[in-house]
């Protein structure tokens, strides 16, 4: 009788993996740091302003430095120690050699795939959760559960929260910015299952996948720049950055706003969906067909 | 009728235009030793990787128990190619849970009479890192057994292995065979290894079957495995 391998079994066996690494807790941990990050620099600024202002004012709740830990969060510091943890998921069983071992049974290889696709989201999800967690707790504790946000000077990562009434609309928003986090931190790790696939070592895959971001990120900046200084074809040049990698994180700064103006993120979306399934796609033809040797 | 352990027909496989295995047939029958031999290069792990499936092959065709379905004869099957790898920062009994994972979930209880079985019960806390090779060996025999296969494939498992390492190996073997009823097929260039362990024995070089039997038939009067092996190798096949 042919056992059920099923996809719960292979992504316990995964999380083994990295566990044993000591991966979750350093990308946990990683992510906790946003947390404080962002409660430090409200802090930094609630002090700045109480030394301008004739009377202090409570500009922030516990709030604020949640929706500044997910902007940091989001951003691609903490998208490299993701990267990192990917590289190793995607690779190190081709390295260590271990993936003859796993491939003897009668587990099907696009079951391997997907249980690695989504242990890397839930440890993306994990992170980010755990950089809200710490803001949060921090935040209760050093701005309470009220804030005069609207006297705030526009900071980046939290003044669209004025666009909000209520703390319910606010959490709301922030539960959603941890799904589009997620969403907008996947395609690098997406290509490195690509480049995992092709070099079969970590260390290759780390690097090859930043070469592809680096140039992704370039072809973005040029054709900003081009676009910006409207030169001959500045207009087609806005039009490529905006299927850039780099340009369709602009999908993370949907969340922020009102629901009319969201859907303007569409393109975005689109842009990054297709590099997840052009880049898995490839992952999965690699590690479907190829020879273990 | 009992449909073979391994049957294989016509397998055929070249890289880069160089023919590696040629048309080969190989029958190997419930609970038999058999010993697949050949010099180095011969296409004797090309061969094992593609009845693991772990390579395509060009023609031909791999039946275990008479299924060539790959997922339902693998969960026939527990093998190991070119030396068993595990994760070096987790505890033996760890890797053994990782891969059981990998065969659809196996009883913690098996673990324990396994590593019981390749006497790694007081080590199987420890981080595989600190295994010696003889150690390794044996935990990659474990873990080649978690599923309760019926065939067992192993490619050359004392190599590298010291005099004691290598007795320690066959012996446990030769246990394991018994204990776990299994049909068992091992490539290996240590004659002496396969004239201790074998029913049945293979000889291919470059890539060809020259003399398949049992020890008996293959070996002529007063003759060392070791002497025939030689005289067929040099002599392209050729039974006197």
């Amino acid at each position: 009788m042919t056992p059920n391998v099923g996809l719960i079994g292979l992504c316990g066996a995964e999380w083994r993996k990295i566990r044993g690494r000591g991966l979750v807790w350093a990308v946990l941990i990683f992510g906790g740091l946003h947390g404080l990050l962002a409660v430090a620099l409200l802090k930094g600024l609630q002090i700045l302003n109480d030394k301008q202002l004739p009377e202090p004012v409570d500009l922030y709740s516990w709030l604020e430095p949640v929706a500044t830990a997910l902007g940091f969060a989001a951003f691609p510091v903490n998208g490299f120690v993701l990267l990192l943890l990917a590289s190793i998921v995607w690779a190190e069983d081709h390295s260590l050699g271990t993936l003859a071992m796993i491939f003897v049974r009668p587990v099907q290889r696009w079951k391997v795939f997907v249980s690695k696709v989504l242990v890397i989201v839930a440890v993306t999800a994990l992170s980010l959760l755990c950089a809200v967690l710490v803001a949060a707790l921090l935040g209760m504790v050093l701005f309470g559960f009220s804030g005069e946000l609207a006297q705030a000077p526009p900071i980046p990562f939290y003044s669209w929260m004025g666009a909000f009434e209520g703390t319910g609309a606010r959490l709301g928003r922030i539960a959603l910015g941890v799904l589009y986090a997620v969403v907008v931190l996947a395609p690098p790790l997406c290509v490195a299952a690509f480049v995992a696939n092709v070099s079969r070592s970590p260390v290759l895959t780390l690097f090859g996948t930043i070469i592809i971001l680096l140039v992704d990120f370039f072809v973005w900046a040029g054709g900003s720049a081009w676009a910006g200084l409207k030169l001959s074809g500045g207009e087609t040049a806005g039009k490529v950055v905006e299927w850039t990698i780099w340009g369709s994180r602009r999908f993370f700064e949907a969340y922020t706003l009102p629901e009319a103006a969201a859907d303007a993120s569409w393109q975005p979306l689109l842009a990054t969906v297709g590099y997840c399934g052009l880049f898995l796609g490839l992952g999965l033809l690699l590690m479907s067909r190829r020879d273990i040797t | 009728m009992t449909e073979p352990a391994l049957k294989i027909a016509g397998l055929t496989r070249s890289y880069g235009g160089k023919v590696v295995v040629d048309n080969l047939d190989l029958q190997v029958e419930v609970g038999d030793v058999y010993g697949f031999l050949g010099p180095n290069g011969a296409g004797k792990t090309t061969t094992m990787r593609m009845i693991l499936g772990l390579i395509g092959r060009d023609a031909g065709t791999v039946k275990l128990f008479g299924l060539d379905d790959p997922i339902a004869s693998r969960a026939r099957l527990g093998g190991i190619v070119e030396g068993p790898k595990f994760y070096p920062y987790l505890s033996g009994r760890e890797n053994l849970r990782v891969f059981a994972a990998y065969s659809g979930g196996v009883p913690e209880s098996r673990i324990d009479e396994l590593l019981e079985r390749v006497r790694l019960r007081d080590r199987a806390g420890d981080a595989v890192r600190t295994y010696s090779l003889g150690m390794r060996q044996r935990l990659g025999i474990a873990q080649a057994l978690l599923a309760r296969p019926s065939l067992l494939l192993l490619d050359e498992p004392t190599n590298g292995l010291d005099p004691h390492g290598q007795k320690e190996v066959r012996d446990l073997i030769g246990e394991l065979r018994e204990a776990e009823d299994l049909t068992v097929f091992i490539s290996s260039h240590l004659l002496f290894e396969i004239e201790a362990l074998c029913t049945r024995v293979g000889i291919i070089d470059n890539g060809r079957k020259i003399a398949e039997g049992t020890t008996e038939e293959l070996l002529e009067e007063g003759e060392s495995l070791e002497d025939c092996f030689l005289r067929l190798t040099a002599t392209g096949g050729q039974i006197r």
